[in-house]
């Protein structure tokens, strides 16, 4: 009696303890920050900022800030790092860093996705441009994979995308336009990385380029979206703006484990 | 008499603390460090501190540019910085530069006044004051500058992009 009492407790729990180990995901949309909240001190959870927000006047000018922004589905917070209020005055890079150590990294796989756009008003006083990153980082300091934008040389308002993994970067043909909302998306496998991007809220539209897998997936400890200045100090006025940031392990690793626990269920009937 | 004396000293003391009251308020509001359109713009350069010596700091600048419906342009330029005073302490170093170009009707050419205000504030590590500020001011009038030879300060300000965001067209490069 016991022993069927048992089984089918096994049966029913077994699954599902293998969908909630595997159920391994973290999301960032900072539905819970306000209007002009700062990274800087912790001011939004799970984000630290690497650079401190310089001071004048007896105020606090932010290199990255909460900010509304409609990406495709309606006005929401979201996140914003470059020079649009103030500047480094030696031009050092900014960067957001999303906390990841909460994914258990059983594979060598991730799937990321997230919303973003260049703010820059391209007639403004300030014509100097900047680049910015987007990077899946390690504890040791290394990026597994990284998507690069740099300003397209014969344009105002565009930037070039690059994509790579294991710390390089490759240019590819695309470019992405300022003030226009993009999703861009990485899939990344135990034999190769897969980079796409398409309109924002549209799903990805087209493949940038299907390279060689990352080999360091399963330390990734951040997702880092950083702005690099390579105008001179204090003629730029953009921001990288994110939002509805998402990583998580591949669903493998559920099934995997349902099997797993169904194997194990078998194994005990036999007994 | 005395009653007089007294009264009189009363009105000095608080027309002083108005004075002091709305000149806080004035450097305060110089700029509108607030606005959504305003950049600040941080640079290293050197700057000559109380002592003379000169050193170098971050420099913050802010600036803004308006024309009225006469033509008349004031430009306000405003900046920060906090540098050794060269006797061991801190201070700020706040400049605040009022531009007035008012336009002749007939000759097109600008009656410019420059107002030059330095207020310099000792100051502890955080940027406290420990002592009074003192202010000094200069003025400069220049008569029948062309249009083209205004030393304006570039204006800081830039227009905010909205956040409703363009839907891009992403196809194939293939």
């Amino acid at each position: 009696m016991n022993s069927k009492i048992g089984l089918r407790l096994s049966a029913v729990l077994a699954p599902l303890i293998g969908s909630a180990i595997a159920a391994n995901s973290v999301t960032y949309d900072f539905e819970s920050s306000a209007a002009d909240d700062l990274f800087s001190g912790g001011g939004v959870s799970g984000w630290s900022q690497d650079t401190a927000n310089p001071s004048a006047f007896g105020k606090t000018f932010p290199l990255a800030y909460i900010a509304a922004t409609n990406f495709s589905g309606g006005s929401s917070s979201s996140a914003h790092v470059g020079t649009q209020f103030a500047n480094t005055p030696d031009n050092v890079d900014t960067t957001l860093t999303g906390d990841l150590s909460s994914l258990p990294h059983i594979y060598n796989m991730l799937t990321v996705s997230f919303d973003m756009a260049v703010l820059d008003d391209s007639a403004d006083s300030f014509a100097g441009r900047d680049a910015f990153s987007v990077a899946l980082t390690t504890a040791a300091g290394g990026q597994a994979a990284t998507i690069g934008f740099s300003p397209t040389a014969a344009s105002n308002d565009a930037w070039d995308v690059s994509v790579g993994v294991n710390g390089s970067t490759s240019t590819t043909p695309y470019t992405i336009d300022a003030n226009s909302g993009y999703s861009f998306y990485i899939n990344s496998r135990d034999n190769s990385t897969e980079f796409q991007f398409g309109a924002a809220g549209s799903g990805p539209s087209v493949t940038i380029a299907t390279i060689n897998a990352a080999t360091s997936l399963n330390s990734v400890t951040g997702i880092a979206f950083g702005h690099d200045p390579l105008a001179t100090a204090g003629t730029s006025a953009h921001t990288l703006a994110f939002d509805n940031v998402s990583v998580q392990i591949p669903e493998p690793s559920s099934s995997l484990l349902m099997v797993l626990s169904a194997g194990l269920i078998a194994i005990r009937r036999r007994r | 008499m005395k009653n007089i004396t007294n009264s009189f000293r009363t009105s000095l003391v608080a027309a002083a603390s108005v004075f002091c009251a709305a000149s806080a308020t004035v450097q305060a509001q110089f700029i509108d460090l607030t606005a959504n359109n305003l950049k600040v713009v941080f640079k290293t350069v050197d700057v000559v501190n109380s002592a003379g010596a000169t050193v170098s700091a971050t420099q913050a600048t802010a600036s803004v540019v308006s024309t009225d419906a006469a033509g008349t342009i004031t430009a306000l330029k405003q900046t920060f910085v906090q540098v050794s005073d060269g006797l061991g302490g801190l201070e700020q170093i706040v400049n605040q530069v009022t531009t007035t170009a008012s336009v002749d009707a007939f000759s097109g050419n600008y009656s410019v006044e420059t107002v030059t205000k330095v207020r310099t504030t000792p100051v502890n590590a955080s940027g406290t004051a420990t002592g009074s500020t003192t202010v000094a001011t200069t003025v400069v009038d220049e008569a029948d500058v062309e249009e083209a030879d205004l030393a304006l300060p570039p204006t800081t300000t830039f227009t905010a992009v909205s956040p409703d965001l363009d839907t891009p067209v992403v196809i194939s490069a293939e």
